[in-house]
C-alpha cells in the first residue's frame, strides 16, 4: 500500500486531536474570610460558684456556658476519673460523694468551640478555641463516726467528757446529751464538755455525730458515770458526841447536812469543803434521821437533777429486839432474856449473841422477865401462864397458869426463894412457884399512875413489898401468908426499889426533891441520902457491878452506891421510860442495848 | 487510554480500506447534554456536606465534542459508515479558604461508537444537502475525585469510577461544501437521543450508582448537536461532487 505524506500526517493529527481535549474542571469557589482572633471571651458558670465547692450529698450541678456566639463542639467535665461529656451549653450532671475518696479534688471542664470564622477548618471542627476551667471541690460522703467517750476531771474539779475529734469534711455537729442537758455543737474542734453539775452518782452521757451527708446521725456509745456520791457515815465519839461524815465527792460540789426527824428540819452544816460534822449525841436509842444533800457548786434551776441526797438513820446502841421489849438478867448465867414476838430469847451478855430461843404462846402481850440472884432461874409471863425456867437452856419450864389475861403487869419479880410477885391493877400478888400457892394478895387502893412500873418493889427474899405514889408509901411485911403494913406515909414519891444486895434496904426517890433515900425496910430508918442532879426514877441495880440505874426525862444516871456518886450520865430517848442496866449494858424499851463498860469507872 | 484505542482503531480502519470510495470525516462540534440524573446527583453530594459552603462551580456544561467517521459510498447519494465521537464534560463541587479546600471533581467522558447513514437530498454547485441518521452506543465513564484538606491538619481523598453504556440515535441535517481536491467542509445540526444507561462501578456491574432517593443514576447525553468538520475522500476523487 502506498500512502502519501499528507494522509499519514492527517491521521496522526487526528489522534493527537482526540487525545488532548478532555473537559477541564478549573472553576473554584474561594472564600476570602478573616482568620479568627487568638483569644475569645467565654463565661463558664456552675450552679455552685464558691471558692471551694463542697459535695457532701448527691449533687446536681447545673452549668451554663456562654461562648459568645461560638458553636460549642463538645466538652468534658472530669472529676476523679469520672467524666461527663457535654454537647450543649446548658445542662447538668450529678456527682455522688460515695464515688470518691473523701478529700479535696478538682473538677475540670474542658470545652472545645468552633472559631466562628466559618472556615472549612472551623466547620470541620478542627479550628477553634479550647477553654479549660477548674474548680476546687471538697468531697465527703462518709457516714458519721460513732463516738466513744472518756472521762476525766478538770483542775477545777469538774467532770470533763472528752471524745476524739471528727475530722470528716462533712461534719455537721456534735449532739451532746447528758443527765439534764442537750447541746448541739457545730465546731468539730470542740472535743470535750465540762459538766460542772456532775457530783457523782449515775449519769449517762452520749455524743452523737451528725454529718451533712443525708443529714445522717450516728449514735455515740453511752458513757455511764457511776462515781460514788457522798453517803453518810457515823462514828460515836463517846456517849455525848456523834461524828457524822461522808466520803468527799471527786467533783467540786457543795454539801448540806440536815437532821430531818425533827420538825422543822434542822440544818447542821453547809459547806463545799468540810466533809464531817461533830454534834451532840442525840441519845441512846434515839433513832435520828439525817440527810446529806450534795449538789452542784453552781446550783440553778437547770441542774437540780444532779442533786444527790443520802438519808441515813443513826441510833446509839445495838438493836436486839422489837415491840417494846422487857428484859431480865441472870448474872450467874450471864444471860440476858427478852423476846421478839412470842419467841423468848436468851443472849450472852458479853457478846449479845443469841444462845437459845423458845416459843411461848402469847408471850408478846406481857413478856416480863425476872431472875433471882442466887440461882440460874428465869421467870417470864405471857397473857396465859407464868413460866419458870431453870437456866438459859430454856428447857422444861414450870408453868403457872394465871387468869390475868391482858391486864397490865406493872411489877413482875422472882425472888430468891421462888416467889413470884405480880402487880396488876389494882392488886399485888405473891405466888409460890412450887405449888402455885398464892402467898399473899394486896389490894392497892392508891394505884400508881406515873412511872407505875417503878412504883412497886419486892425484896429478893420476898419478905417486903413496897408501893409508892405521889400520895405516899406503903411498906408491907409478908410472913408466910400474912401481910402486914409495917409503914406508910404521905410523902410524894417517884419510885421505889429494894436493894438486891441487901433485901433489908429500900431505895426511894421523891417527887419533889432530887434525893435518893436509902432506908431500912424494917424500921424505915434513913440509912443514906444521895443527892441527885434531878428528880429521877429508880430502875435497877446491875447484879454485875452493883451500880444503880436511875432515869429522868432524857437521861439515864448510873450511881455508885458505895461512893454515892453519879458515875455516868447517858443521854437517852426522851420517851425511854424504863431502861435497865445489866452486865454493864444499858437496855432500852426501844430494843437497843449499849455496852457502857468503857465509860464506867474501872 | 480509551481515546487512544479509538484513535488507533480508526487509524487501522483507514489503513485497511484502500481502493474503496471512502470518505473520512473529522468534525468538531458542540453539544448540550441533558445529564439530569448526574446534575441531581451532584446536588445531592453538595447537600451531603450542607454544613460546608460548597458551591457547584461547574455542572456538566455543554462542551465541544470531537468525532471522526469513515464512510463508504454506496452510490453518489447514499453513504454509510461508522463513526466515533468523544464527548467530555464534568462537574465540580468546591470550596476553598485559608484553612483548607474541599473539591469534588466529576469528569464525565463518553465514547460514542455507531453507524451512520447519509442521504444526499440536494446538490447544486459545490453544496450537497443531506439528511443523516446515527445510532449506536456510548461508552461513558464517570469519575468521582473527592479531596478534603485542612492545611496542616489532615487531608483525605477518594476516587471512584463508574461506567455506563447507553444507546443513542441522532438524526440530523447538514451539507457538504466542496473546498478543493478531496476536501470538503461538513456541517450538520442534529439532536442526540439517549436511551439511558445505568451507571455502575467499574469492574462490578452489579454495583450500581444510586442517588439519595435510591434511584439509579443514568447517563443521558441527549441534547442538541452542532458540528463542523472536514471530509476527505480517500483513494479517489471527490465522489460526492461527481456529476
Amino acid at each position: 500500500m502506498n500512502y502519501d505524506k499528507n494522509q499519514i500526517l492527517f491521521i496522526i493529527f487526528l489522534i493527537l486531536f482526540l487525545s488532548g481535549c478532555e473537559y477541564d474542571l478549573h472553576k473554584e469557589n474561594f472564600r476570602d474570610i478573616q482568620q479568627p482572633d487568638e483569644t475569645h471571651q467565654f463565661d463558664l458558670n456552675l450552679s455552685s460558684e464558691q471558692d471551694t465547692i463542697k459535695v457532701f450529698n448527691t449533687t446536681v450541678f447545673n452549668y451554663n456556658i456562654n461562648t459568645y456566639g461560638l458553636t460549642m463542639l463538645e466538652g468534658d467535665f472530669s472529676l476523679g476519673g469520672n467524666h461527663w461529656s457535654i454537647f450543649s451549653k446548658q445542662g447538668s450532671f450529678t456527682v455522688s460523694p460515695d464515688d470518691y475518696s473523701a478529700g479535696y479534688d478538682t473538677l475540670s471542664l474542658v470545652i472545645f468551640t468552633g472559631s466562628g470564622s466559618g472556615s472549612l477548618a472551623d466547620l470541620a471542627g478542627v479550628e477553634g478555641y479550647m477553654v479549660e476551667k477548674r474548680w476546687l471541690m471538697l468531697i465527703d460522703g462518709r457516714s458519721a463516726p460513732q463516738i466513744t467517750l472518756s472521762s476525766s476531771i478538770t483542775e477545777e474539779g469538774y467532770l470533763k467528757i472528752s471524745w476524739p475529734q471528727c475530722d470528716q469534711y462533712n461534719f455537721h455537729s456534735y449532739e451532746i446529751s447528758g443527765p439534764a442537758f442537750t447541746k448541739t455543737v457545730n465546731d468539730p474542734a470542740c472535743i470535750f464538755y465540762v459538766d460542772s453539775s456532775y457530783i457523782g452518782g449515775s449519769a449517762s452521757y452520749r455524743v452523737n455525730t451528725r454529718v451533712l451527708t443525708n443529714n445522717q446521725l450516728s449514735l455515740g456509745k453511752i458513757l455511764t458515770m457511776n462515781d460514788p456520791f457522798p453517803t453518810l457515815q457515823f462514828t460515836d465519839l463517846g456517849l455525848d458526841s456523834l461524828k457524822i461524815f461522808w466520803n468527799r465527792s471527786k467533783y467540786k460540789c457543795r454539801y448540806k447536812l440536815e437532821r430531818i426527824d425533827t420538825n422543822p428540819d434542822s440544818t447542821l452544816l453547809e459547806s463545799s469543803v468540810d466533809t464531817f460534822c461533830i454534834m451532840l449525841q442525840p441519845g441512846l436509842a434515839m433513832r435520828a434521821q439525817y440527810r446529806l444533800y450534795t449538789y452542784p457548786f453552781y446550783l440553778n434551776s437547770s441542774n437540780t437533777g444532779y442533786i444527790k441526797n443520802d438519808v441515813q438513820y443513826h441510833v446509839l446502841g445495838q438493836r436486839i429486839a422489837g415491840n417494846w421489849p422487857y428484859y431480865g438478867y441472870n448474872h450467874l448465867d450471864r444471860a440476858l432474856y427478852t423476846n421478839t414476838y412470842d419467841y423468848m430469847e436468851c443472849y450472852d451478855i458479853s457478846s449479845m449473841t443469841k444462845l437459845n430461843s423458845v416459843t411461848l404462846h402469847n408471850l408478846i402481850y406481857q413478856g416480863n422477865y425476872s431472875c433471882p440472884t442466887n440461882s440460874t432461874k428465869v421467870a417470864t409471863i405471857s397473857s396465859e401462864n407464868i413460866y419458870v425456867f431453870t437456866d438459859k437452856n430454856l428447857q422444861s419450864p414450870v408453868i403457872i397458869p394465871h387468869n390475868l389475861g391482858f391486864n397490865d403487869i406493872d411489877h413482875f419479880y422472882l425472888t430468891d426463894n421462888d416467889l413470884i410477885a405480880i402487880l396488876t391493877p389494882v392488886r399485888y400478888m405473891l405466888i409460890r412457884t412450887g405449888d402455885n400457892k398464892r402467898m399473899a394478895t394486896i389490894n392497892i387502893d392508891d394505884y400508881p399512875v406515873y412511872s407505875k412500873w417503878a412504883c412497886m418493889s419486892t425484896s429478893k427474899d420476898g419478905r417486903y413489898a413496897c408501893i409508892v405514889t405521889y400520895n405516899g408509901l406503903k411498906l408491907y411485911n409478908i410472913e408466910d401468908t400474912v401481910v402486914t403494913n409495917v409503914y406508910s406515909d404521905a410523902r410524894s414519891y417517884r419510885s421505889v426499889l429494894f436493894d438486891i444486895n441487901d433485901p433489908s434496904r429500900l431505895m426511894l426517890t421523891l417527887n419533889d426533891d432530887n434525893i435518893l433515900e436509902i432506908r431500912n425496910a424494917a424500921d424505915f430508918e434513913l440509912v443514906k441520902s444521895i443527892g441527885l442532879p434531878t428528880a429521877q426514877v429508880l430502875r435497877n441495880i446491875d447484879p454485875e457491878s452493883g451500880y444503880l440505874l436511875l432515869k429522868d426525862r432524857g437521861n439515864a444516871y448510873i450511881v455508885d452506891l458505895n461512893t454515892s456518886e453519879v458515875v455516868l450520865k447517858v443521854r437517852m430517848h426522851e420517851n425511854e421510860y424504863m431502861p435497865q442496866l445489866y452486865g454493864n449494858r444499858l437496855f432500852t424499851v426501844y430494843g437497843y442495848t449499849l455496852d457502857i463498860s468503857q465509860y464506867l469507872p474501872q | 487510554m480509551k481515546r487512544s484505542l479509538v484513535g488507533i482503531s480508526i487509524f487501522l480502519v483507514c489503513l485497511e480500506l484502500p481502493g474503496q470510495n471512502f470518505r473520512l470525516n473529522m468534525n468538531c462540534g458542540y453539544g448540550l447534554y441533558q445529564l439530569n440524573d448526574l446534575k441531581d446527583f451532584q446536588f445531592d453530594l453538595k447537600e451531603y456536606y450542607s454544613q460546608l459552603p460548597i458551591e457547584m462551580t461547574e455542572q456538566f456544561p455543554g462542551y465541544s465534542n470531537y468525532s471522526v467517521s469513515g464512510e463508504i459510498y454506496l452510490n453518489p447519494d447514499n453513504i454509510i459508515g461508522i463513526n466515533g465521537t468523544f464527548y467530555t464534560t464534568g462537574a465540580r463541587n468546591h470550596v476553598k479558604d485559608y484553612s483548607g479546600e474541599y473539591k469534588l471533581d466529576m469528569p464525565l467522558n463518553g465514547y460514542r461508537i455507531g453507524l451512520q447513514y447519509r442521504n444526499i437530498l440536494y446538490k447544486f454547485n459545490k453544496i450537497n444537502l443531506y439528511a443523516q441518521f446515527k445510532g449506536g452506543i456510548t461508552l461513558s465513564t464517570f469519575k468521582l475525585k473527592e479531596s478534603f484538606i485542612i492545611y496542616n491538619v489532615y487531608s483525605t481523598s477518594s476516587n471512584a469510577t463508574f461506567k455506563s453504556i447507553p444507546f443513542f440515535v441522532e438524526p440530523s441535517l447538514g451539507f457538504f461544501y466542496h473546498i478543493i481536491n478531496n476536501f470538503s467542509l461538513d456541517f450538520f445540526l442534529g439532536y442526540q437521543i439517549d436511551i439511558e444507561g445505568k451507571l455502575h462501578r467499574a469492574g462490578n456491574k452489579e454495583d450500581d450508582l444510586h442517588n439519595s432517593a435510591g434511584d439509579h443514576i443514568h447517563v443521558n447525553w441527549s441534547g442538541l448537536r452542532v458540528s463542523l468538520g472536514i471530509s476527505y475522500d480517500l483513494f479517489s476523487k471527490n465522489f460526492a461532487f461527481q456529476k
